[in-house]
């Protein structure tokens, strides 16, 4: 009983998380040799420019 | 040897690399797998912590992690990588990685009959997928949780009415 009432608190739950579940950033290309350089830029910049996948690369500053 | 840079071997009309330093520093490169000098990747400063934060749930999170993101910005993969450069098998995994996403661009998740649109149609083939517990598709698996039951069933329709 308290499974099946469970279970459309999990499908709505299940629905907003793949839909709300994305990542994406917006900031200024620093590196001065890149074609992007000063652009704001961040993965959703690129997917709309038909670059779809994002590889994030995470590094410290030197 | 090798070092990530956007003329690697993957499809660069489909994917970017793109570097993302924490904390305010110089304009001069990431340490790391890219740290090239003449590297064409975009390099960003996160200086408040929260890309880290969001992408690997900390601000001092290990450096050297690669996220990659879908067409769809979700979070798909994440390798860590030690060492000063990356290594044969490592390149390879993610570089297998990379055209797995690149290879869904063209797909749309529940399109069964690959058509180009989701509807009734799609929702027979699953809920077909569904009963026969033996078969898997990845494209059906509306909640990626690599089964195939009633839950993506009602995603897709769903998605359907939503449409």
């Amino acid at each position: 009983m308290i499974k099946n009432k469970s279970k459309p608190y999990l499908l709505i739950f299940s629905l907003l998380f793949a839909h709300i579940y994305s990542l994406d950033y917006s900031l200024q290309d620093v590196n001065t040799t890149s074609d992007t350089y000063q652009e704001l830029v961040g993965p959703s910049f690129f997917r709309d420019q038909g670059k779809s996948i994002s590889i994030n690369y995470f590094g410290w500053e030197n | 040897m090798c070092n990530l840079s956007n003329t690697n071997s993957w499809d660069t009309e489909s994917a970017v690399l793109i570097g993302v330093g924490v904390g305010a520093g110089g304009d001069s490169g990431l340490d790391g797998i890219i740290n090239i000098p003449g590297v064409n990747a975009p390099f960003v400063q996160d200086e408040t912590g929260q890309i880290w934060e969001d992408f690997l749930g900390s601000s001092n999170a290990q450096r050297k992690q690669v996220v990659l993101l879908d067409k769809d910005l979700n979070h798909r993969f994440q390798f860590q990588y030690d060492g000063a450069e990356l290594n044969t098998s490592e390149l390879d995994e993610l570089l297998n990685s990379i055209q797995i996403l690149i290879n869904e661009i063209d797909f749309i998740l529940g399109d069964l009959n690959n058509d180009q649109t989701i509807n009734v149609l799609d929702l027979i083939i699953m809920v077909d997928i569904a009963l026969d517990e033996s078969e898997y598709i990845s494209l059906a698996d509306m909640n990626n949780d690599a089964g195939i039951n009633i839950l993506d069933v009602v995603l897709l329709l769903i998605q359907i009415l939503l449409n």
